[in-house]
């Protein structure tokens, strides 16, 4: 069993001729792990994303997926209320033929899903009614219920609060450790990448990327040329443990010395 | 506190999910529908100048379905067999398909489209299929050339709406789509006209009732028009009704769950374009029953096309005999069940869009 | 491809099977009624040899409009007619001769029912009235269309007694011959024809038309009063163009126009020395009469206008009618060609009327069948006043 399960060389896209949305990307994901896409929006990750999945064809180089994949996309508008349990089931679609309808294993398979997920008090609920955390691990779920090898999260936590965001960040790391899945995800937090991700690809320009282990990449260096702001790097222990994370320093604050002065010195 | 009370407090509360009834016995809804609809029919044979009741109704009916020979003294006399047989159960047959086939047709476009508010005749089929079978009629083809030429039409007319919101980039956009059908309609609806212009005058009379929706002149070639495409298309469309909830959800989400969203779409206009066709080459066109009669089966079962399919089909048979039923009885001059739909389809909807609006359908 | 999970994912298919069963069972044969015992044959328009069971039960006439008023002229049988028509013709029904005649007929309410033809609800629904009755034989007009071929694929006895191909006045003799025959006195229908044919060649014997140096362009045509803008005139073809005028000395001021629907202005082209208005004031679809045309601002240009040479056709439904086709000739020559003839149309309908019916019409009545009250003031129209000729001096009364 090969050990990549997404593999480019050489990609670029570009939806208009000589409109490079990028190019001369590569990079590898490793089976099981978590990769982390970061860039500014307009950058083209969700063209990448496009690509990944099949929906669109590289106008340039190579990419080689193996392995079934799942979405779970940013928003999530459904035009009729279907309960919780519809939507999950509607992941077994590669399981139920195409004159067919879903069978009982397919009904339970989906209660496994949300059993799996701590959810199945909502199973009949209607989707519509859900928070937005519970829909992003209803989507879970459902992604789960297909049986796919390959999670590919677009954004997973932008619409989500705090509470939320963590929770799905857990599920994140708890999908690709527990059960082996090989997780995918963009985003516009670099600290959530730098808290989750095995292996970052940052999006720095047409032609410019970076691309290996989030700790390599994301330097205050990078992530300044990438969003053009200050990122601070902030060295921390928690349970015996050593983590690293990232923080914005407001421009501001150099020329507001004496006010933060007060606020700090307060505190401290 | 006393024993009582730490007893109730000790009794831990249970989160069981809670079936909404539409869950549990949703069903049960298609199946009593059905046998309403078979009930309905043979009270509809009971209508008319020529006095019949029901119970010689249906017996002259289950004898005739039944696959053995006619009796030879039957007790029925032969005036009241040739009411049934020639007269009351063509038309009722008609009218009863057409409003299974338009149910149908209306449910796998809103749920294709991702929008409630549509339905064959706004998105173009029908005035595609007319201006097809109008031609047909022009050129004094047989039946199944009729069908064959609406068909056609229809397919035309959808693929002319999707260019043209494809050319506005709106292909994802189903408030655009709905607007293309809408133009696309109204041409064809135009040339159609423009066939009635420079028809020959025998030749227009028949168009003219026609255009307007009507079941009058129903006969055993009628009903073979429009059933065999109905019964058949209707059933491809059961076997696929689960994945019009897949199509329902979006391009992109839908293909990521492994469907082939451009095959399944197309077959599903194939299948539409089919049943909408034969229902207009033998009745006219009859609009608002695929927009009204989806959204009350709706309220009855859910948005899962499961149950939803089904109910809208059986409710459409309904909806569509009761109408034909009271232009045979109660109105004197021979309204056109066209015009009926319309009139009793715009107040519904308007209700509908109205109430659901105040509760929301889309959530973004 | 197709597995079935649950027997409750294939529950729409219960419904459409019995749907597809019933519609199979249409495919049986048509149920047909078993011939008569005793029979005659009848010869109808169509060339069809049809079986009338004997003794005859009565005629049930399945046709718009001037049937039952036609059949009693032919058939002289009031007691055979089982179904006339709805309210509408018998409201038309009530203006005509035949209602004088055969006051029984108007009066009795069984013969009018409204539902067997209420005209745009379709043949099946009238199929289905129609059934309710049990007559010797259903009567209509040879065209495909109405009741009448169901009920004879059924096997019920359908005589149609006009065909469509018929020429003129062939399309007029035919339905008397066959109408007659049906009731068992074809001799009726040959006497009327050749009465028919000897009014018209006395009336060419007084006239003298082919030495006429005059002939006065005519426009017969209709104006609704309901709506002003569509104008019908009688266009080239027909029986009053090729049949009447040449024999009345006339001439058709529409010749040119192929179309039957005009416009104002077309009219006013034509501009006719005389204008015959057909249909009447009352009655279900109320015509335009000579008053009010002579003061519609748009014909005032007309040179018949100005002459106020404008009159209302006598009723009666002429020129389809073998009874009194001779007495709208003779009406219309009077009034163009006053030198050439005695005033003498009110004898020769009162004649008519009490040789063949034995029915004496009175004055009173003559005056409503030649709208006295409408053309009285128009030019030419003393002559068909009650007391013209007692009334006129030195001149022999005939």
């Amino acid at each position: 069993m090969n050990s990549n399960v997404v593999h480019f060389e050489d990609l670029g896209h570009a939806y208009r001729p000589s409109r490079w949305v990028f190019q001369n990307y590569n990079a590898t994901v490793k089976r099981g792990s978590t990769f982390a896409l970061l860039g500014p929006n307009g950058c083209g990750k969700t063209t990448l994303l496009k690509i990944m999945l099949g929906a669109l064809k590289p106008t340039k180089g190579t990419i080689k997926v193996e392995g079934r994949m799942a979405f779970v996309p940013q928003l999530f508008h459904v035009t009729f209320d279907y309960s919780v349990l519809d939507m999950v089931l509607m992941g077994r679609a590669k399981h139920v033929g195409v004159f067919s309808q879903p069978s009982a294993a397919d009904e339970e398979a989906a209660m496994a899903s949300l059993e799996r997920f701590g959810i199945t008090n909502l199973a009949h609920r209607p989707f519509h009614e859900l928070s937005g955390g519970q829909r992003q691990l209803v989507i879970f779920a459902r992604a789960l219920v297909s049986e796919a090898d390959i999670l590919i999260l677009d954004e997973p936590t932008s619409a989500l609060d705090l509470k939320n965001q963590i929770v799905v960040l857990d599920w994140i790391t708890r999908l690709s450790h527990q059960d082996g899945l090989t997780v995918l995800f963009t985003t516009h937090h670099p600290h959530h990448a730098l808290a989750v991700a095995d292996e970052v690809l940052l999006m720095l320009g047409k032609k410019s990327f970076a691309y290996g282990e989030s700790g390599d990449v994301l330097t205050e260096e990078n992530l300044h040329t990438l969003y053009g702001v200050d990122l601070k790097l902030l060295p921390f222990e928690h349970k015996g443990l050593h983590h690293e994370t990232l923080v914005p320093v407001l421009p501001h604050l150099d020329r507001e010395a004496s006010r933060s002065a007060e606020r700090f010195k307060i505190r401290a | 506190m006393t024993e009582a009370t730490i007893e109730n407090r000790a009794v831990p509360t249970v989160s069981v999910p809670r079936l909404r009834f539409t869950q549990r016995y949703g069903w049960v809804i298609p199946l009593l529908l059905g046998a309403l609809v078979l009930l309905a029919m043979l009270a509809s044979l009971c209508i008319g100048a020529y006095p019949l009741r029901f119970g010689r109704a249906a017996q002259i009916v289950m004898r005739l379905a039944w696959p053995f020979p006619m009796p030879a003294n039957p007790p029925w006399n032969i005036k009241e067999l040739t009411v049934v047989q020639i007269i009351r159960l063509p038309r009722v047959l008609l009218a009863t398909l057409a409003g299974i086939g338009l149910g149908m047709s209306g449910t796998a476009l809103q749920g294709m489209m991702r929008n409630p508010l549509v339905g064959p005749d706004i998105v173009g089929v029908t005035s595609g299929a007319a201006f097809g079978g109008v031609l047909a009629m022009l050129f004094d083809w047989p039946p199944a050339g009729i069908i064959a030429l609406a068909f056609l039409g229809g397919m035309v007319a959808m693929f002319c709406t999707f260019s043209l919101a494809k050319l506005a980039r709106g292909e994802s956009n189903s408030m655009i789509l709905i607007l293309a059908g809408v133009f696309i309609g109204a041409f064809f609806l135009a040339a159609a006209g423009l066939v009635q212009y420079i028809a020959p005058d025998s030749v227009t009379r028949t168009i003219t009732y026609w255009l307007l929706g009507t079941f009058v002149g129903a006969d055993q070639q009628k009903v073979w028009m429009i059933a065999i495409p109905t019964l058949f298309g209707g059933s491809m469309l059961m076997t696929l009704r689960w994945r019009l909830n897949l199509l329902s959800l979006g391009d992109l989400d839908a293909k990521t769950l492994g469907i082939n969203v451009g095959m399944l779409r197309w077959s599903i206009i194939a299948l539409v374009s089919l049943i909408v066709a034969s229902q207009v080459a033998v009745s006219g066109i009859i609009g608002w029953v695929g927009l009204v009669v989806p959204h009350c089966a709706r309220m009855l079962v859910g948005p899962d096309h499961r149950r939803l399919l089904p109910t809208a089909a059986m409710l459409g048979g309904l909806f569509v005999l009761g109408l034909d039923d009271i232009t045979r009885s109660v109105v004197k001059a021979e309204l056109p069940v066209g015009v009926l739909t319309a009139l009793i389809g715009t107040p519904v909807i308007c209700i509908l869009f109205w109430k659901t609006q105040s509760k929301g359908w889309e959530h973004e | 491809m197709i597995n079935t999970n649950s027997p409750r994912e294939l529950l729409w298919l219960g419904p459409f099977a019995c749907i597809a069963l019933v519609a199979l069972g249409l495919l049986r044969p048509l149920p047909s009624f078993a011939p008569p015992a005793r029979s005659r044959i009848v010869m109808d328009a169509a060339g069809r040899s049809v079986q009338i069971e004997v003794p005859y039960r009565g005629t049930a006439i399945t046709w718009w409009g001037s049937f039952p008023n036609w059949y009693l002229q032919h058939t002289h049988a009031p007691e055979t007619v089982l179904y006339a028509g709805g309210s509408r013709d018998r409201a038309f029904f009530s203006n005509n001769i035949m209602s004088w005649v055969y006051p029984q007929v108007v009066k009795n309410d069984r013969l009018w029912k409204d539902n067997a033809i209420a005209a745009g609800r379709g043949p099946y629904v009238e199929v289905e009235s129609l059934l309710a009755f049990d007559p010797g034989a259903y009567i209509g007009a040879g065209s495909s269309g109405g009741p009448l071929p169901l009920l004879r694929r059924v096997g019920l006895p359908v005589v149609h007694t006009w065909d469509p191909h018929r020429k003129l006045e062939e399309g007029m003799f035919e339905p008397a011959r066959i109408e007659s025959a049906l009731v068992g006195h074809p001799e009726r229908g040959e006497a009327m024809i050749s009465r028919y044919r000897q009014s018209f060649a006395e009336l060419n014997q007084e006239l003298k038309p082919s030495t006429l140096s005059n002939h006065p362009r005519i426009l017969m045509m209709g104006d609704f009063v309901r709506d002003k803008i569509h104008l019908s005139v009688v266009g080239p073809k027909g029986m009053y163009s090729e049949v009447y005028y040449p024999r009345v000395g006339v001439a058709n001021a529409a010749i040119g126009f192929m179309s039957t629907t005009m416009d104002a202005e077309r009219i006013l082209a034509m501009d006719p020395d005389i204008v015959f208005l057909y249909g009447s004031n009352n009655g279900p679809i109320p015509m335009q009469g000579p008053e009010s045309f002579l003061q519609d601002p748009r014909w005032k240009g007309m040179k018949a206008v100005r002459d106020r040479r404008v009159y209302r056709l006598p009723s009666g439904d002429a020129p389809g009618n073998l009874l009194c086709g001779p007495i709208l000739a003779r009406w219309m020559a009077e009034i163009a060609h006053p030198d050439q003839l005695q005033p003498r149309t009110r004898e020769a309908l009162r004649k008519i009327i009490e040789d063949d019916f034995g029915y004496r019409l009175n004055d009173d009545q003559i005056d409503i069948v030649l709208h006295m009250n409408e053309n009285s003031d128009q030019p030419g129209y003393e002559r068909f006043t009650r007391n013209y000729n007692a009334n006129q001096e030195g001149k022999p009364t005939q």
